[in-house]
């Protein structure tokens, strides 16, 4: 059985190589996407069983990119969790209200990162 | 003995008479019957005896012929002789049973004839035989011949003996028919005799008395009271007789009695006739009196009342000449009197003033006492009535009226004909009626000037006055109460003063208060000031403060009323509340949107209108939209046509180009433009089907409350501005810093991993870099907090808390920096109830202030946290032995960014925020922080939380007060 892919989109770019090097550590197949628009096309390409999305990203932000990926039959199962630098409250929300299954407060710690995605996965595999 | 007594009597021996005659001539018919009855009887027992012998004979015939023929052909008859013969001798014998002789001698023919049969019949002629026209046979036959003629001696003996008797019994029969006729006739006669006496009694002792008393009251009926009946007569005869003539002669002496009372009365009659003549003088001299004064009352002015009263005297007194002087109003002063009225003289050749005493006038007046004058004395004193009138009798009298005196009257004539006495008497009493007259006529007049006076006083009062008599109908009416009400003083005098202004609805009510006044003499509606609404002429309401003042005037009730239009109190008054309203919903709503339908309801309720709407401009579309609308319970479901109001020629519209209130009566619709400064902001619109007329005073208020709304709207529009500012700043900060912070990190926590690759060295190096990037991320996490907490942001997530445990974790947390101390770390927890609030932010405050007073202890000092419930409220102490905080600063210690002096000689690290934010978060909670401190010696913290029940289920995002969050 191949390793799970799994999305990451984030506009910094150290951000994303350091997620990126977590989840390779952890063994999955990640796919890294810089804007919006363009974890969408990722998404419909590669068909990741999870996705990280950053809020705030060039194009189309990690919300949106969320009720898109829920709207499309194809990209409609797969695990999303949410990044953001926000401390509000009314963030986290809106984060559910458009169908994110978690969220990651940035900053956080790597481990914690890959207690996130596991979790995630996990109750992906169990539904 | 009486006669009803008598009369009953005789009837009685009447009857008893004729009774007697009539049983003995019964009983005599009884025994003529007795005898007749007995004569038949001998008849019967004489035929019997008869057919006795012949069938004896007929035996013996029969035989003779047998015995001679031997025929038996003969025995035929003998045979049914035979047979007839023992019952006919029974028979016989049954006739005579009750004669004994006649008995016997039937009893022996009986036998004898038996023994003929048997002794010579049986035996000889039967069963002898014989044949016929034998000798023997001719013996036998001799021998029945002999023996049926001693049967026939026998028989006629016995009929001679029934003849006898049968004689003797016809005569007893006729003599007693003889007899039976002679009683007969004789009680007949008898009994019509006694009868006849009855009858005469009768006459005599009844019919003849009452016919003399009949005859007796015929006279008396026919006038002869002298007439008498004869008293003699039995018992009740005589008793009525007499009682007739007792009553004849009471009626006799009544008549005497009569006639002498009559002639009394024809004497009295005279007498009668003088006093009525007498009463009829005097009823004239009323009726005079009367007359005089009915025509005095015909004048209500003083001049024309006097003429008419000195007219009248000189007429009644048959004077020709006559003056009338009066005294002026104050009928107190000394003033003399002026003429008045002249009679038979011009006026102006009489003196025009009359003092006291001046002239016999003036002396009338002042001795108060009639003055009559005769001729010589007349006219040469009195000048005043003119050389040319020569005045043979004057009479001067004064007028007088309840003491007080109204003036003089003079009177004269031309004739020799002096005042009589009786004359006089009438004159004074006329003189009298005048002054009374003249003396009412002036009151009336001071009243009608004293009532001229009031009533311009009260025309010129500003506030409408009314009165009403006790049957609530109007009598006076001023000339603001025609302003005020419509109806001019003649259409309301007279009328009700409900159907005028009271309102329909209140005219039962006022109806009662006014019956309840005058029955108890109190009402809620008298005597002070009441607000009401009043009804106008026209129909309009109007808002009255009144004041009903009730007056009781010779036992009748008089109500004045002063009444004033409070239409512009009651207005200004419904302003104020409205523009209050108005305020109170613009400083309760937290944005716009929240005030502005709040706004349109205060307008719309406080000034009666149906509908509300604010519309609000878009300049640049060049059109308005509806923000906000309202509309009154009443008229609730009626629908906005949006598209109307909106366009180019909509009232809102009109108002929004114009800039100023478009107003429509009818239906009414009320369009403000809402300026700020210049600039037109939108517009408010409200409107009701009802006609509504323009409202100068109203517009005043609307415009001053559109500004207001203006600024309002404008205020919170830049406060919305900035409230997007502060947004954007916090987002950007928690991007721009924690998105680094989170690379260095997360890179170092990698590194940090990475056991083989790393000196010790690198180690403690990157360990100072890890501790420094996470003190610059709980930084920024407390200035984001701070900023929060000042936008009134705080947002608490409440659930269930148990204080105790976050008490031993605060605690057990700063174990290892107190033990590197070596301070002595303190904790004494009671129970405290699980309570609500918001588990992490209660957290980091116990965190805060334990780790705080570590901090701030010096090495060997000691910390004590204690816990503890008290009044409903959970207490935290934490007290510590550190540096303290001078007395100078303590008042500034929650201030953010402030640094105790102490803190910052001995370079304790902080950036002065932990306090802040704790206070803020026990505030959150309703709760409160202080603290005591003595600089040097240590400070106490007290934490103070109300203890409220944890909301049941998981913790839920509700937000405590002084957390409002968006």
């Amino acid at each position: 059985m191949s390793a799970p892919v799994v999305l990451v989109a984030e506009d910094d770019e150290d951000i994303l190589d350091l997620v990126a090097l977590c989840l390779q550590q952890d063994g999955y197949d990640v796919v890294t996407a810089r804007d919006g628009e363009e974890a969408l096309r990722l998404a419909g390409e590669r068909r990741p069983a999870l996705a990280l999305l950053d809020v705030q990203m060039p194009k189309t932000n990690g919300y949106e990119v969320t009720r898109r990926l829920r709207a499309d039959e194809a990209t409609r199962g797969m695990a999303i969790i949410i990044l953001t630098a926000s401390v509000r409250d009314t963030e986290l929300a809106r984060a559910f209200d458009a169908g994110a299954d978690d969220f990651l407060r940035k900053p956080f710690s790597p481990s914690d990162l890959s207690a996130r995605v596991r979790a995630a996965l996990e109750s992906e595999a169990r539904l | 003995m009486g006669l009803r007594s008598r009369v009953l009597a005789a009837s009685i021996v009447l009857a008893l008479i004729v009774g007697a005659i009539f049983a003995i001539l019964l009983v005599a018919i009884g025994e003529l019957r007795d005898s007749s009855t007995a004569a038949r009887h001998s008849e019967q027992v004489l035929a019997a005896a008869n057919r006795l012998e012949r069938r004896v004979i007929d035996l013996e015939t029969g035989l003779r012929g047998l015995l001679l023929t031997r025929d038996e052909r003969f025995l035929t008859p003998f045979r049914s002789a035979q047979a007839a013969v023992p019952p006919e001798a029974q028979r016989l014998q049954g006739l005579v049973a009750n004669n004994t002789e006649q008995m016997a001698r039937a009893k022996l023919l009986a036998k004898s004839i038996d023994d003929y049969l048997k002794g010579y019949v049986v035996p000889e002629v039967l069963h002898g035989q014989v044949r016929s026209a034998s000798p023997k046979a001719i013996r036998v036959i001799g021998e029945g011949k002999r023996r049926i003629d001693d049967l026939r001696a026998q028989f006629s003996q016995f009929i001679t003996a029934e003849n006898a008797l049968a004689e003797t019994r016809r005569e007893s029969a006729d003599s007693q028919a003889r007899t039976a006729v002679l009683i007969g006739v004789s009680g007949l006669v008898i009994s019509v005799l006694l009868i006849l006496a009855f009858s005469g009694y009768l006459t005599r002792a009844l019919l003849r008395p009452i016919a003399r008393v009949a005859t007796g009251a015929r006279r008396l009926a026919g006038g002869d009271l002298s007439a008498r009946v004869d008293e003699r007569g039995p018992a009740e005869m005589g008793e009525l007789a007499r009682t007739f003539n007792v009553m004849a002669t009471s009626l006799e002496e009544n008549r005497d009695q009569l006639e002498s009372q009559n002639a009394e009365l024809e004497a009295s009659q005279g007498e009668l006739e003088h006093a009525v003549e007498q009463v009829a003088e005097e009823k004239r001299q009323v009726e005079v009196l009367q007359r005089f004064g009915e025509r005095l009352q015909e004048h209500a002015e003083l001049e024309p009342l006097a003429a008419a009263a000195l007219d009248h005297l000189c007429e009644l007194a048959r004077c020709e000449v006559g003056a009338l002087y009066a005294r002026g109003r104050d009928e107190r002063t000394r003033d003399g009197a002026t003429l008045l009225a002249a009679h038979g003289v011009r006026g102006d050749r009489l003196p025009p003033r009359l003092d006291p005493g001046e002239g016999a006038g003036g002396r009338a007046m002042q001795e108060r006492s009639t003055l009559a004058l005769g001729y010589g004395e007349a006219g040469l004193r009195v000048p005043a009535y003119g050389h040319d009138v020569l005045v043979r009798a004057e009479l001067h009298v004064p007028l007088i009226q309840s003491d007080r005196h109204v003036g003089v009257v003079s009177l004269g004539r031309v004739r020799d004909e002096p005042f009589a006495e009786e004359e006089r008497a009438t004159i004074v009493a006329l003189a009298g009626q005048a002054a009374i007259a003249l003396s009412n006529v002036r009151a009336l007049q001071v009243a009608r000037h004293q009532a001229r006076i009031n009533r311009a006083v009260l025309d010129t009062a500003n506030e409408a006055f009314l009165a009403m008599d006790d049957k609530g109908e109007v009598t006076q009416w001023n000339s603001s109460a025609e302003r005020l009400f419509g109806w001019r003083a003649r259409e309301a005098i007279g009328r009700p003063v409900a159907d005028l202004i009271v309102p329909a609805e209140d005219r039962a009510n006022v109806g009662t208060e006014f019956e309840g006044f005058l029955r108890t003499g109190e009402s809620r509606l008298v005597g002070r000031r009441i607000e009401a609404t009043a009804v106008r002429r026209d129909g309009s309401e109007v808002p009255v403060e009144a004041t009903v003042s009730p007056l009781n005037l010779d036992g009748r009730w008089v109500f004045n009323a002063f009444v004033r239009d409070i239409t512009a109190r009651r207005r200004s008054q419904l302003h104020l509340q409205v523009q209050n309203a108005v305020a109170r919903a613009m400083a309760e709503a937290a944005t716009a949107e929240e005030a502005l339908p709040r706004i349109l309801a205060a307008l719309g309720e406080g000034l009666g209108f149906d509908l509300g709407a604010y519309w609000s401009a878009d300049g640049d579309a060049h059109r308005l939209w509806l923000e906000a609308d309202w509309s009154a319970p009443r008229v609730q479901g009626r629908e906005r046509d949006e598209s109307t109001a909106s366009g180019e020629d909509s009232l809102p519209t009109r108002a929004w180009t114009t800039g100023h209130v478009v107003w429509v009566e009818e239906p009414a619709v009320v369009a403000v433009p809402v300026l700020s400064g210049t600039t037109t902001l939108g517009v408010l619109e409200l409107s009701s089907a009802e006609p509504r007329p323009r409202d100068e005073q109203l517009i005043q208020v609307m415009v001053y409350l559109s500004q207001q709304i203006g600024q309002y709207l404008e205020r919170k529009a830049s406060e919305r501005e900035a409230e997007i500012l502060k947004d954007q700043f916090f987002a950007l900060v928690s991007h721009e810093l924690r998105t680094p912070l989170t690379s260095i990190i997360g890179y170092l926590e990698l590194v940090l991993e990475d056991d083989d690759g790393l000196t010790d060295h690198h180690r403690r190096f990157l360990g100072v870099v890890d501790r420094n990037a996470r003190r610059l991320l709980r930084l920024v996490g407390d200035l984001l907090f701070v900023a929060h907490v000042e936008a009134g942001r705080l947002a608490l997530e409440v659930g269930e808390v148990d204080l105790r445990t976050l008490s031993r974790e605060a605690v057990e947390a700063a174990r290892p920096r107190a033990e590197s101390k070596e301070l002595t770390l303190e904790a004494a927890a009671q129970d405290v109830p699980a309570m609500a609030g918001d588990r992490d932010r209660l957290a980091q405050v116990l965190d805060n202030l334990v780790s705080n007073a570590v901090k701030f202890t010096p090495q060997g000092g000691t910390v004590t946290v204690r816990l503890a419930a008290k009044d409903g409220a959970a207490l935290i102490d934490v007290r510590d032995t550190g540096v303290g905080i001078p007395a100078a600063e303590q008042e500034r210690l929650f201030e953010r960014f402030y640094r105790a002096s102490t803190a910052t000689e001995r370079a304790i690290p902080g950036v002065g925020l932990g306090l802040t934010i704790a206070k803020a978060i026990v505030e959150a909670h309703e709760g409160t922080l202080e603290f005591d401190s003595i600089e040097g010696a240590g400070t106490t913290f007290r934490v103070r939380l109300p203890l409220r029940p944890p909301p049941s289920g998981s913790p839920s995002a509700e937000r405590l007060r002084g957390g409002v969050s968006r």
